[in-house]
C-alpha cells in the first residue's frame, strides 16, 4: 500500500519536474556563461588599456554603471523599434503617428545623452589616450564575440 | 405398504445384518451451519477478488484529482515545450541575421554588444545541452577557449 503510493507520486513528480530541471539547467548555464563573458571583458579591457591599480579602482564602478544603464536604454530602444515596425500607418491617427515618430528620436537622444554624460565621467578617471583606447577596445570585443558566434555556428553546421 | 414389508422381509432373509443397522443420518453439520453458509461464501469471494484488485495501482481515488493532475501535467509540459520551441526559433532567426553581419565587418557598429552576448549564450547553451556532456568540463573548456582567444586574438 505504502510502496504503491510512493511509486505513483514519484512518477507524477518526475513527469512534472523533468522539463523544469531541463529548463532550470539551461537558465543556470546561461547565467554562468553571461558571468563568464563579463569577467572576460573586464580582463580584456584591463589588459588592453593597461590600467593601473588606482585607475582601475576609479574606472570600473563608473564603467559598470554606464554598461547597465546603456544596455537598459538600448533594449528599450530596440523594443520600441520592433513595436513600430509592425504598425500599419493607415490604421492610426496623425497624432499617434507623430508621437511614435517622436518616440524614436527621444529614445535615440536618451542613448546619446547617456554616452555624453559618461564620456565626461570617463575623462575624469582616464587619460585621453586610454579613453580612446577604451572605445576601440569595446569595438574589438564585439568583433571577438562575433568571431566566437561564427565558430559556434560553423561547428554546428558540420555536425 | 405391502410392497415395503415384502422388501424388508426379503432383505431380512438375504442379509440379516443390514436390517440391524439403525435407520438414521450419520452425517452431522454444526448447528446453524447453513444459516451463515451463503454469506460466508460471498465473503470469501469478495476477499479473494479484492486481493486481486490490490495488484493494480490505483493512481487516484477521485477522478477530479486525476483530471486536475493531467491538466497540470499537460500545461507544464506544454509551457516548457513552447519555451524550447521559442528559443530554437530565436536562435534560427538570429542565424539568418548573423550571416549578413559575419560577412560584412562594417555592420559591426549596427549590432550592440548585448545582442552579441545574447546570441552567443543562446547558441552555446543549446549546443551544450544537446551534447549531453558533463557541465563542469564544458564550462572549463569554454573558459580556456575564451582566455586563449582573448589574449592571442585581434
Amino acid at each position: 500500500m505504502k510502496t504503491n503510493k510512493l511509486i505513483k507520486w514519484s512518477v507524477l513528480l518526475l513527469i512534472i519536474t523533468l522539463p523544469m530541471v531541463n529548463y532550470a539547467q539551461k537558465e543556470q548555464r546561461k547565467g554562468m556563461l553571461k558571468e563568464k563573458i563579463e569577467t572576460q571583458k573586464i580582463a580584456y579591457i584591463t589588459n588592453k588599456l593597461a590600467l593601473t591599480a588606482t585607475e582601475a579602482q576609479q574606472f570600473w564602478p563608473v564603467y559598470n554603471e554606464f554598461s547597465d544603464k546603456n544596455e537598459e536604454l538600448l533594449k528599450a530602444f530596440r523594443k520600441n523599434n520592433l513595436e513600430d515596425r509592425d504598425v500599419n500607418v493607415e490604421t492610426i491617427s496623425d497624432k499617434e503617428a507623430m508621437d511614435m515618430a517622436d518616440e524614436q528620436i527621444i529614445h535615440a537622444q536618451k542613448i546619446l545623452d547617456l554616452r555624453k554624460k559618461y564620456h565626461a565621467e570617463f575623462k575624469k578617471v582616464l587619460p585621453a589616450k586610454k579613453l580612446l583606447k577604451l572605445y576601440q577596445t569595446e569595438r574589438d570585443f564585439k568583433k571577438f564575440l562575433l568571431k566566437e558566434i561564427k565558430e559556434r555556428r560553423d561547428n554546428r553546421k558540420m555536425r | 405398504m405391502e410392497n415395503k414389508n415384502d422388501i424388508l422381509s426379503e432383505i431380512k432373509k438375504i442379509a440379516p445384518g443390514l436390517t440391524a443397522v439403525e435407520k438414521k443420518n450419520s452425517f452431522e453439520t454444526p448447528a446453524d451451519y447453513f444459516d451463515d453458509l451463503s454469506a460466508d461464501i460471498q465473503e470469501r469471494i469478495r476477499m479473494k477478488s479484492s486481493q486481486n484488485q490490490k495488484k493494480v495501482i490505483t493512481l487516484f481515488r477521485y477522478p477530479q484529482i486525476a483530471i486536475a493532475a493531467s491538466v497540470i501535467v499537460i500545461l507544464v509540459i506544454g509551457f516548457f515545450y513552447l519555451d524550447n520551441l521559442k528559443q530554437k526559433q530565436y536562435a534560427e532567426n538570429n542565424t539568418i541575421y548573423w550571416d549578413e553581419i559575419l560577412n560584412d565587418n562594417s555592420l559591426i557598429d549596427k549590432v550592440e554588444e548585448y545582442q552579441l552576448i545574447d546570441a552567443y549564450i543562446e547558441l552555446t547553451a543549446n549546443e551544450k545541452l544537446n551534447d549531453n556532456k558533463a557541465l563542469l568540463n564544458e564550462s572549463e573548456e569554454i573558459e580556456n577557449e575564451l582566455a586563449n582567444d582573448i589574449f592571442t586574438e585581434i
